[in-house]
């Protein structure tokens, strides 16, 4: 029963990553109904510009985590008024854009740094035991951290004005304009906060997983499992949406092999969405 | 239209900056990846000739973080040839000269750059791939009687065997790291008597690696616990696996195929569980490579297969690649030497052969017995194991991770019969 | 000014199927000036990917948007191949049968995907995509989907290019008048009716779902029957080839070459597999042209790359009309 208890944890953990990674791309999708394929390479740049503070100048570690999202969430801004703006609405396009921006980025990293093997060393080093429950610090604190970004992040949407704001233009473009509310400053914000939540996620996940200029693309398609299963239009869907996905994927590579759980994670998945298209909580706006 | 045409430019320089001041630039002024094709001969001389060599190398996709050490070590080995004279057939000079293609870390891609070096570029001598990329380009490769040294296989009988008579294997791979493996967890690890068996589905070599290896630890005394663990290549990761590990009641961990990254995570997490088994890795990787991923709390209980600086009874060949580069690229990079050993035994196979015909060289390789790899004295071989003489047995050192610490485990003196 | 007009069009009329039949002609004498195997190889992979793109435009003209093209490729490449292989069965029967099988999966998830709107559509056959990749891979045993599938029988027994060359081509002309005569044919017309307003379609008595899961059904013959070719010319099939980001390169292809026109998987299939292959010598550098071409598209041709010739056209018409109009004003 040691195994069971262990997976129980894994579990927990694994739902808190992948709900961590999540977040941000949820939350641009849900406001601006802007699918940010680019969301898995700004994750994995946040990690490396972590690092290069981190261990390469050695400043403290929140600090650098700091640092990285102050970085990628200006880059968020440039994202935002060239990348998205112009296409608003024009799925193709987005998708072109951001495929180019992950071939840029993606090279980029390979090619300057790519090549060493690395890891962003632990934020809270060691590790809590208590009977045969044992957790690592920095993975209780990246629990931690995803709970409470998600609270915010609902909190955010649903208690100040800007996150109100981006509640009307998600439900009504048109109601929102008319309104005053300028839509170009409030886009910018959601794809600012976006990043920044795609950094914050990086460098956790970066010390606990690993750094590579190839982690981005696995982290997208769990963003979007996450997405797609907890809804479109819903940022708390995606808790329990994370809390399925992270269950499957730590308990049945216990029975069956790597790539039959996969198959099986997505089967899952693609029943879901022929039963309840609009996922298990999507559409209600319900944030 | 011109205010989005700027826009491009002003992307890319935003992005480069970006990365720029967020990452740590190269050690030396040039980029290691420049992709150099071309050796300057010292003199030019009418005498001195070119033999242009292929190597298949991943030089983007998820393997180039591994492959493009290679290329590195590659070119490395490649100058201290040529400055040792180059070869030298029936009295003519030839210094030699490596064109790379990428392989994009895929079958296809393997595929298109072994058909641009046969078809475009006419080479009769290609090293590489270091993966379980082989069986592609031998589809190239064997109906083009094109000499192939192999610096990996991982047991596939398209990658490697009596039916691919042009191919040679420089670097043994699994059944070597196997041999080696096993004699760390005799040496180091007595107490283990039972062990469990992980592997990476490294390219569907499972079926074909698994006996062989489990053979041998069969003939060695241990029992496997339970069956093959085999996970994805890409798996990201590694607690249940970790958890599977920790309550599987065996004595220690036979990692085989796999990549630093694996084992590394894994171990964190085990460790992270508060189980101490010895995890002994069969793939080649630096201690430090692993240390950097599972962290200095989990380092110990660890071997692997793998080469450090500073090792006792370094040979000469090999304490000089490795002086060159540390001078070129710093001490942090960790170091392989498979493609170099395939470039380096395809050299003396050449002038032993005094032909530069693929038929002409591959006759003369199957009847030696011994060649000078950088591991030191190598063994020519492999006609029980593989079915083909074409492989080449040379010692191999390997490394312990001991609290938090790297140290220099013992060298093996290898013979895959 | 109108007989201007006239023959005007009348000479339009004769541009388009001259330039046509000059570019096979070209096609077709390549070989004889083009000697390297390499670059036939190159010919021959932007003639599959261009069937493979044409048909997924075929499906997207209902309004559509599949993402998982690149996996019903690999249905009819391991379906043909393993049968070919295991069974020793005539390849005149398992390529059939490979498209056969393509189709046939197709139409039995296009049956519950037709109800889904468009993004839903498109992310639920994304995750579908990978998770057939993952079937290949479990069933490893028989498709080696790993380390690459070998042994199958070739299409022909030459080593030399050139048989495969003609082949091929002769294939991609066969499919695109194939699927050119199903887009404007009656069927393909309803099907545009659809994709516009499918209550405007329903109320003449169309039914969506029908014509949505022929779209489909037609689509994933032709790219299983690419799949299928392309396994007996490779002769090496691995999972990689099949994967998210190989469809995704499909859905460049068609979004580069412009998704309006029938004509544009066919220039954006031939620009963005060529570009990267004359940037070869770019080595660990060739993805930044690709993304630079992407970006130029994107930025500058919104409708894709069919469209330049007309934007050059407006832009110069626009100069020309400019310096009329300065004439007559007297300036």
């Amino acid at each position: 029963m040691v195994l069971a208890v262990i997976t129980v944890i894994n579990a927990l953990v694994m739902s808190s990553m992948y709900i961590l990674v999540a977040l941000g791309f949820a939350f641009l999708f849900s406001i601006m109904g802007t699918l940010n394929f680019a969301h898995g390479v700004i994750y994995m740049v946040s990690g490396y510009i972590c690092y290069q503070f981190a261990v390469g100048y050695g400043l403290n570690q929140w600090v650098s985590l700091l640092l990285s999202v102050i970085i990628v969430g200006a880059f968020g801004l440039f994202l935002e008024k060239y990348c998205f703006r112009p296409f608003f609405g024009d799925l193709n396009r987005t998708i072109v854009v951001c495929i180019a921006i992950i071939l840029i980025l993606e090279t980029t990293v390979n090619i300057t740094v790519g090549t060493q093997v690395r890891s962003l060393p632990a934020f809270v080093p060691g590790v809590l035991r208590a009977g045969i429950v044992s957790i690592s610090a920095e993975k209780l604190i990246t629990f931690i951290i995803g709970g409470v970004l998600l609270a915010a992040i609902i909190w955010f949407i649903r208690n100040t004005k800007a996150g109100q704001q981006m509640q009307a233009i998600s439900q009504n473009l048109k109601g929102a304009v008319l309104q005053g509310i300028s839509i170009h400053r409030i886009s910018a914000l959601a794809c600012v906060l976006a990043c920044g939540l795609a950094a914050v996620a990086g460098c956790l996940m970066g010390a606990i997983l690993s750094l590579s200029p190839f982690m981005g693309g696995h982290m997208l398609l769990k963003a979007l499992e996450l997405v797609i299963l907890g809804g479109i239009g819903s940022i708390g869907g995606i808790f329990f949406a994370g809390l399925l996905i992270g269950t499957l994927d730590a308990t049945l590579p216990l029975f069956i092999s790597g790539a039959a759980s996969e198959a099986v994670a997505l089967g899952v998945i693609v029943a879901v969405l022929l039963f309840r298209p609009q996922g298990l909580f999507g559409l209600e706006v319900e944030m | 239209m011109v205010k989005k045409l700027l826009l491009i430019p002003l992307v890319l320089l935003l992005v480069s900056s970006l990365i720029a001041i967020g990452c740590p630039k190269p050690p030396e002024t040039t980029e290691p990846t420049q992709p150099t094709q071309t050796t300057e001969p010292p003199e030019q001389t009418p005498e001195v000739k070119t033999l242009t060599v292929g190597v298949l190398i991943c030089l983007t996709g998820w393997f180039s973080t591994f492959d493009t050490l290679e290329w590195e070590e590659a070119q490395v080995a490649r100058d201290m040839l040529n400055e040792r004279g180059g070869i030298t057939i029936n009295g003519q000079k030839y210094l030699i000269e490596l064109t790379v293609e990428d392989c994009k870390s895929n079958n296809d891609g393997v595929i298109a750059a072994a058909t641009k070096l046969v078809y475009d570029k006419d080479v009769k001598f290609i090293v590489g791939p270091a993966a379980f990329f082989s069986a592609a380009s031998n589809q190239i490769t064997e109906p083009n009687q094109i000499l192939h040294v192999s610096a990996f296989t991982s047991m596939i009988p398209e990658e490697f065997g009596p039916d691919t008579p042009y191919t040679f294997l420089a670097h043994n791979s699994t059944v070597e790291h196997a041999i080696v493996g096993i004699t760390a967890l005799k040496e180091v690890f007595p107490q283990v008597k039972t062990v469990d068996f992980v592997t990476a589905e490294a390219g569907g070599s499972v079926p074909y690696a698994d006996p062989p290896i489990r053979e041998l630890l069969e003939e060695n005394g241990y029992s496997v616990v339970g069956g093959t663990h085999v996970y994805p290549d890409e798996m990201a990761d590694y607690s249940p696996l970790a958890a599977k590990l920790a309550t599987s009641g065996s004595d220690g961990v036979f990692w085989g195929n796999g990549l630093p990254e694996h084992v590394g995570k894994a171990l964190k997490s085990l460790r992270e569980l508060g189980n101490n088994k010895p995890v002994v890795f069969m793939s080649s990787a630096s201690p430090e490579d692993v240390k950097n991923i599972a962290g200095e709390a989990a380092s110990t209980y660890f071997a692997t297969t793998g080469i450090s600086l500073g090792m006792p009874d370094t040979p000469p060949i090999m304490a000089e690649m490795q002086d060159r580069l540390v001078e070129k690229y710093g001490k942090e990079r960790s170091v392989h030497l498979q493609i170099v050993n395939a470039i380096w035994c395809l050299a003396q196979a050449i002038e032993y052969a005094q032909s530069l015909d693929p038929t002409v060289v591959r006759d003369a390789w199957e009847n030696l017995d011994t060649m000078e790899t950088p591991y030191g004295t190598g063994h020519i071989s492999g006609l029980e194991t593989y079915g083909i003489r074409h492989a080449i047995s040379h010692p191999e050192p390997y490394q312990l991770l001991d609290n938090g610490e790297a140290k220099f485990g013992g060298w093996v003196d290898v013979r895959v019969p | 000014m109108i007989e201007k007009r006239l023959s005007v069009r009348g000479g339009r009329k004769l541009i388009e199927p001259a330039t046509y039949a000059g570019v096979i002609i070209f096609l077709c004498l390549v070989p004889l000036f083009i000697k390297s195997p390499y670059y036939l190889h190159i010919f021959i992979l932007v003639f599959i990917y261009i069937i493979a793109s044409a048909s997924l435009r075929t499906i997207t003209i209902s309004g559509q948007f599949p993402l998982a093209h690149a996996a019903f490729m690999g249905v009819g490449g391991y379906t043909s191949a393993v049968l070919a292989k295991e069974l020793g069965w005539s390849l005149f029967l398992t390529i059939p049968l490979g498209a056969l099988m393509a189709m046939g999966i197709g139409i039995l998830i296009g049956y519950p995907f037709a109800r889904l709107r468009s993004l839903y559509y498109a992310l639920g056959s994304l995750f579908f995509g990978i998770g057939m990749v993952q079937v290949f891979l479990v069933f490893n045993k028989w498709t080696c989907a790993y380390q690459g599938l070998t042994g199958m029988p070739p299409l022909f027994a030459s080593v030399s290019k050139v048989p495969y060359y003609y082949f091929f081509l002769g294939l991609t002309l066969l499919c695109l008048l194939a699927l050119h005569r199903f887009e404007f044919c009656r069927i393909g017309t309803s099907l545009k009716a659809i994709n516009q307003s499918y209550m405007a379609a329903s109320s003449v008595g169309i039914n969506e779902a029908w014509y949505r899961i022929l779209a489909v059904g037609v689509g994933c013959f032709f790219v299983g029957l690419a799949g299928a070719t392309y396994a007996h010319y490779n002769l090496a099939l691995s999972y990689t080839s099949f994967d998210m980001l190989a469809t995704l390169w499909i859905v460049l292809y068609v979004l580069i070459g412009g998704i309006d026109s029938f004509a544009g998987p066919i220039i954006g299939t031939a620009i963005l597999v060529l570009l990267p292959e004359f940037a070869r010598e770019l080595k660990a550098f060739v993805p930044y042209v690709s993304a630079g071409m992407l970006l130029i598209v994107v930025f500058v041709m919104p409708k894709g790359l069919v469209s330049l010739p007309g934007l050059i056209k407006s832009r110069l018409s626009e100069r020309k009309r400019g310096k009329r109009i300065a004439h007559v004003s007297g300036n």
